[in-house]
């Protein structure tokens, strides 16, 4: 196993009382890309900063590659930056921003020339080598801005929502460039944007951070599959939320009632006593709406509801059934599988309980 | 800009352009006339009309007893390559250029600490460099002659605190002259300085992204924020360079009539050469040298922007 190049110990920001960022671990590898994924102001951007250098911690400790960096300046730390904004410095051209941090180093001008040309290379700029910056569209000076950072060889490259200003086509297409340019170089990514999907299609793992605090640290799939708390389960992908009370367990089943329905779980290793609440979590695509005489699987649940709404996405069909007073669910199907069904029909619903999260609340 | 812009709105779909879209059309250039109007006035008569003046006075003779003998002649501008003349006009520009980047050196590091300074300190310091401005020029060179002449508050002090022994003679020296003009103009460096580096501070994102690079503050400042604010020094060296340059009445007070300057040079032949055809000549003159810089400055402020190699 290798050392972890970046590690975040217990680190917390106060903004004038104001704290935004609140006891974050994180331990990435060398190599990995890591998304920071969160609603605005989550604190995100803030946590980059620190490992930036461009804000100090108010608590916790900051290793890159095991050397602390609390004390470290900005410039003197082996990161770089992609600014949302791009920063492409206004009075420079292409080349010159590239090499900005090259001359810095003073690196020998031929050498210079060589590095810029092969980062250009890298981003297929090659051909804008002597552009004026601000004679660039949006997505070229995001290519440039990548050049200017990965030209340094950091150890660690840090993103700012980088694709945030571009058009959606734009955006799918450099979610492509970042992924090769990342298996290209070889160096350690940290991603941060606001869009699940983006994080889910780019990442080797994802961190989710929720009002400050680090919700849930792991792969796509088991963010998806096993999301640690109803904040995660909701932020990714959809999800329906049903609360439920524990009413009755025994060796390794739960047995938990809801308004309208009741059903038995397999135990996990939550610590849930009878009499507690509990929080249900089943995705739309989990639930199967099925006619009455459709066969149904032993040990599945199976609740009954009204058909309210239909709503066509692309291929599949939303459906909301109301399975209690409260209680809306909406669940995916295939349009073939919904055909013929029509709103305020009597329907049955049931699931894979292995597909469904139990939350203690 | 206002205006253009909604013109090329309106261009888009010419056939389409309703009567009451015509009409809003119509009087926005008609108001746009009605407000042009007395600026324009007043340009024509108080400053087109007398340099034009100028201009054709420039073109005649000097009369057998002074005044204008209406003869057409080009002596007055070949009489500007007379080494006399080209001493003078070489004396205001090197003075010019001294007054200057003395105003530069004083004015950027305080525009910068105003910038950085807290905002009741900044509305303090900005107050400081405004106050002047609300007073006359003469009235504060008279002020500052009364600090420095020989019986003047600063002798006073330096003699009571027995720093030195004799006044010092420092009124009526070329040193009172460069000390009165700096003072006069540095409200003038400052304040374009100040609006330039407050724009670029505000958002720091290109500090952050030198530093990001390895810029250690010192080598950001010299690569980032020196160029980035190159508009403010170019507009602030524009405003003190050029009215230095013209300046009559503090090299005249300050100076005691010792060092003369272009602007006392060409006063001099209206008041008391009465020659004014060279002076107006020698003003047609200093007015191009002017319209040159200006034209080199704008022409390296568009380099600076638009990020030439
Ligand atoms: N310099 C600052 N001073 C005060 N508050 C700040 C500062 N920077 C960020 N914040 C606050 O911290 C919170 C988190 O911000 P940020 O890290 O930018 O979130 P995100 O990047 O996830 O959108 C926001 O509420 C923001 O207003
Ligand atoms: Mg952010």
């Amino acid at each position: 196993m290798l050392d972890p190049i970046i590690e975040l110990q217990s680190i917390s920001k106060t903004f004038e009382s104001v704290t935004v960022v609140n006891g974050v671990n994180m331990s990435i590898r060398a190599g990995e890309f890591v998304t920071l994924l969160g609603p605005s102001g989550s604190g995100k951007t803030t946590i980059l900063r620190m490992i930036a250098g461009f804000e100090q911690p108010t608590a916790g400790r900051i290793a890159i590659s095991g050397v602390e960096m609390n004390d470290v300046p900005a410039h003197r730390r082996p990161v770089n930056t992609v600014f949302q904004q791009y920063a492409l410095f206004p009075h420079l051209n292409v080349f010159d921003n590239i090499a900005f941090g090259l001359r810095l180093k003073k690196y020998p001008r031929s050498d210079i020339e060589k590095r810029v040309k092969a980062a250009l290379a890298m981003v297929r700029m090659e051909a804008h080598i002597q552009a004026k910056v601000r004679k660039l569209s949006g997505g070229q000076q995001q290519r440039v801005a990548i050049a200017r950072a990965i030209v340094n060889e950091p150890k660690v490259l840090l993103l700012d929502e980088p694709l945030g200003a571009l058009d959606m086509k734009l955006r799918r297409e450099m979610q492509l460039e970042l992924k090769r340019i990342h298996r290209d170089v070889g160096i350690t990514f940290i991603y941060v944007t606001h869009d699940q999907e983006e994080a889910m299609a780019m990442s080797d793992r994802v961190a989710v951070i929720h009002a400050g605090h680090l919700a849930q640290f792991a792969p796509p799939e088991e963010i998806y599959s096993q999301p640690s708390t109803p904040f995660v389960a909701g932020f990714i992908g959809e999800t329906n939320l049903i609360e439920a009370i524990v009413s009755d367990a025994d060796a390794d089943h739960w047995r938990l009632s809801t308004e309208s329905f009741s059903l038995s779980v397999r135990k996990r290793n939550h610590d849930i006593v009878p009499g507690e609440r509990v929080t249900l979590s089943v995705r739309p695509e989990a639930l199967r709406v099925i006619g009455g005489s459709q066969a149904q699987e032993p040990h599945q649940p199976i609740v009954t509801g009204t058909l309210t709404e239909r709503v066509f996405v692309g291929a599949m069909v939303k459906t909301f059934v109301r399975i209690g007073p409260e209680t809306i669910v909406q669940c995916l199907e295939t349009a073939v599988a919904a055909q013929g069904r029509r709103i305020g029909e009597e329907v049955a619903l049931t699931w894979n309980c292995d597909h469904m999260v139990t939350f203690p609340s | 800009m206002e205006l253009r812009s909604y013109g090329d709105v309106s261009v888009v779909n010419p056939q389409r352009r309703s009567l009451a879209e015509r009409l809003k059309r119509l009087r926005s250039r008609w108001m746009m006339w009605m407000l042009l109007i007395p600026v324009a006035g007043w340009m024509i008569v108080f400053f087109a009309f007398p340099q034009l003046l100028m201009l054709f006075i420039s073109f005649m003779s000097q009369g057998v007893y002074g005044g204008i003998a209406y003869r057409f002649t080009l002596d007055n501008y070949i009489q500007m390559f007379s080494p006399v003349f080209l001493n003078v006009i070489w004396t205001s520009v090197e003075f010019s250029f001294v007054v200057t980047v003395l105003c530069l050196a004083v004015a950027y590091p305080f525009a910068y600490a105003v910038v950085t300074a807290s905002p009741r300190r900044r509305m303090f310091l900005l107050f400081l460099v405004i106050i002047p401005f609300w007073t006359s020029q003469l009235i504060r060179t008279f002020a500052l002659m009364f600090l420095i002449n020989t019986s003047g508050l600063l002798n006073t002090l330096l003699l009571q605190l027995h720093v030195i022994s004799q006044p010092l003679n420092l009124l009526y020296t070329p040193f009172a002259v460069y000390l009165g003009q700096f003072y006069a103009m540095l409200p003038y460096m400052i304040l374009p300085l100040y609006a330039s580096l407050q724009s670029h501070l505000e958002s720091p994102e290109f500090l952050e992204a030198a530093q990001d690079l390895g810029a250690s503050p010192a080598q950001a400042f010299w690569k980032i924020t020196l160029p980035l604010t190159t508009s403010g020094i170019a507009v602030g060296s524009m405003l003190v360079f050029i009215p230095t340059l013209a300046t009559f009445f503090i090299p005249l007070l300050m100076g005691g009539g010792k060092m003369e300057m272009v602007g006392n040079f060409i006063g001099n032949q209206f008041l008391s050469s009465d020659n004014w055809p060279f002076g107006a000549s020698a003003s047609v003159g200093v007015i191009a040298i002017t319209l040159v810089l200006i034209a080199l400055m704008f022409r390296f402020m568009k380099n600076a922007f638009l990020g030439e190699s």
